[in-house]
């Protein structure tokens, strides 16, 4: 049997190929995948989150984290779907605005969000307000991610949640912005529902909107 | 009087500590043994496609308020703490540095292998490298001082001073002369690119940096950005 303890310390240590390697091999056992996920994968990500928060590990070691927690639900994910059984425990619409090319952050936080076993569709940079309308219209997404490095293209995020709104949506999806230049209060006087000064924190405005929190 | 040059990775004073410290290390702290061998790895494939031009542009100016600095006919909103640090002028050095077109393109290529460890690692070198680029030209401006000393350097879009203010920086120099094109959002192109201002006379002190002050969290310059904030704001 598969130990499948070493399949947690494969996605805390960011070990891609033993996590994929485990993953098949805890296939191979029967183990079922929702048991794989919850119990081992969401949890060592969370301990990931912790020693990120307290600065044990940082972002390279984060990202390595989030890239092997991605492999293995890469192959847990379709065998789940198809037996009918819930993916994740949210989709998340994540992108950044129109004019602006930065995606580290929002990068950071998609990982995050996965680990923490929501579905992210990542939509890329440099998005319009149609774009984003449109992903949120066709995943049905719970959340939408915005993300801005720039002071020139923050207000743009005004113009997407002004345009969800057009569209009918702004009711049926909670608003998370964030970067380096976004305030709790700039979100606030946007009509933006949350705010993320930090990849963490984005995450637990995400739970706590959807009412997942702690 | 102005300069421009053409450099190469090998004369850039590249630190591994200045991109584990952008990376968030601290207390000594260094990357996992496969981070380093991606960075390593990396380093090389990047050598042949990182064409860093740099320059500067020599200008007489003055701080004609407590918030603004004339350059020959350009009044840049340079703000408070910029203006203060720069009062002393005579003279003021515009300035650009870009890793160069070809970098972007591999940045693109690795930001599409879909691996975010490796697009991280890119872009963050990327980073180092345009500050490093500009390290060198103001080590190439120092140089040519005698009696003259020369401040910190600073940029649009930090400390106080407006992103925007970016097309009035560019603008002192002659067309295309810079490698360098401004997006509607002022986003520079090549992305790994800094513009800024030195300023230069008999009395200029180097003052630190005024990151107590400022808000930005994620600027290169600021010590304390690892600081963990006070409260997660939701």
């Amino acid at each position: 049997m598969t130990d499948l303890n070493l399949l947690y310390e494969a996605i805390l240590k960011g070990k891609q190929k033993s996590a994929v390697e485990l993953t098949n091999a805890a296939l191979a056992d029967n183990v079922e995948p929702k048991l794989l996920i919850d119990e081992y994968m969401i949890k060592a990500m969370g301990e990931v989150g912790l020693r990120f928060e307290n600065q044990e590990i940082f972002v390279p070691e984060l990202l390595m984290a989030g890239r092997a927690m991605k492999a293995s639900l890469n192959i847990l994910q379709p065998i789940m779907k198809n037996s009918g059984q819930k993916t994740s425990i949210g989709k998340v619409v994540i992108g950044t605005v129109k004019g602006d090319l930065h995606d580290i952050g929002k990068n950071l936080v998609a990982s995050m969000l996965e680990g923490c076993g929501f579905e992210v569709i990542d939509i890329g940079i440099d998005m319009d307000s149609e774009k984003f309308v449109e992903a949120v219209r066709e995943h049905n997404a719970d959340v939408l991610g915005l993300s801005a490095l720039l002071t020139t293209t923050m207000p743009y995020m005004k113009t997407v949640i002004d345009a969800l709104r057009d569209a009918g949506l702004r009711d049926k999806v909670k608003i998370v912005v964030g970067g380096a230049p976004i305030s709790a209060g700039f979100a606030s006087e946007i009509g933006a529902d949350g705010y993320g000064e930090t990849a963490n924190s984005a995450v637990t405005a995400v739970k706590n909107l959807l009412g997942l929190g702690k | 009087m102005m300069f421009f040059e053409d450099t190469s990775f090998s004369e850039i004073p590249f630190r591994y500590d200045d991109l584990y410290s952008l990376m968030g290390y601290i207390d000594n702290k260094t990357p996992d043994e496969e981070v380093q061998m991606l960075i390593e790895n990396m380093l090389l494939e990047l050598q042949p496609v990182c064409k860093p031009r740099m320059g500067y542009k020599v200008v007489r100016g003055e701080a004609i308020s407590k918030k603004e600095i004339r350059l020959e006919d350009k009044v840049l909103n340079t703000g408070k703490i910029i203006t203060y640090a720069l009062h002393e002028s005579e003279r003021f050095a515009v300035f650009t540095a870009t890793v160069g077109a070809d970098f972007d393109c591999w940045l693109k290529r690795t930001e599409k292998e879909d691996d975010i460890v490796k697009a991280y690692i890119a872009n963050t070198l990327g980073s180092i490298i345009a500050e490093a680029t500009v390290s060198l030209l103001l080590q190439r401006l120092e140089a040519t001082l005698t009696d003259e000393k020369m401040s910190n350097n600073y940029s649009p879009g930090y400390c106080d001073w407006a992103l925007i203010e970016q097309k009035k920086l560019l603008s002192l120099f002659p067309f295309g002369v810079t490698g360098i094109s401004l997006t509607e959002s002022c986003l520079m192109l090549p992305i790994k690119s800094v513009s800024g201002i030195v300023g230069i006379g008999k009395n200029v002190q180097k003052r630190p940096y005024g990151c107590a002050i400022c808000k930005m969290k994620n600027c290169i310059r600021n010590k304390n950005r690892h600081l963990k904030p006070k409260k997660n704001i939701e």
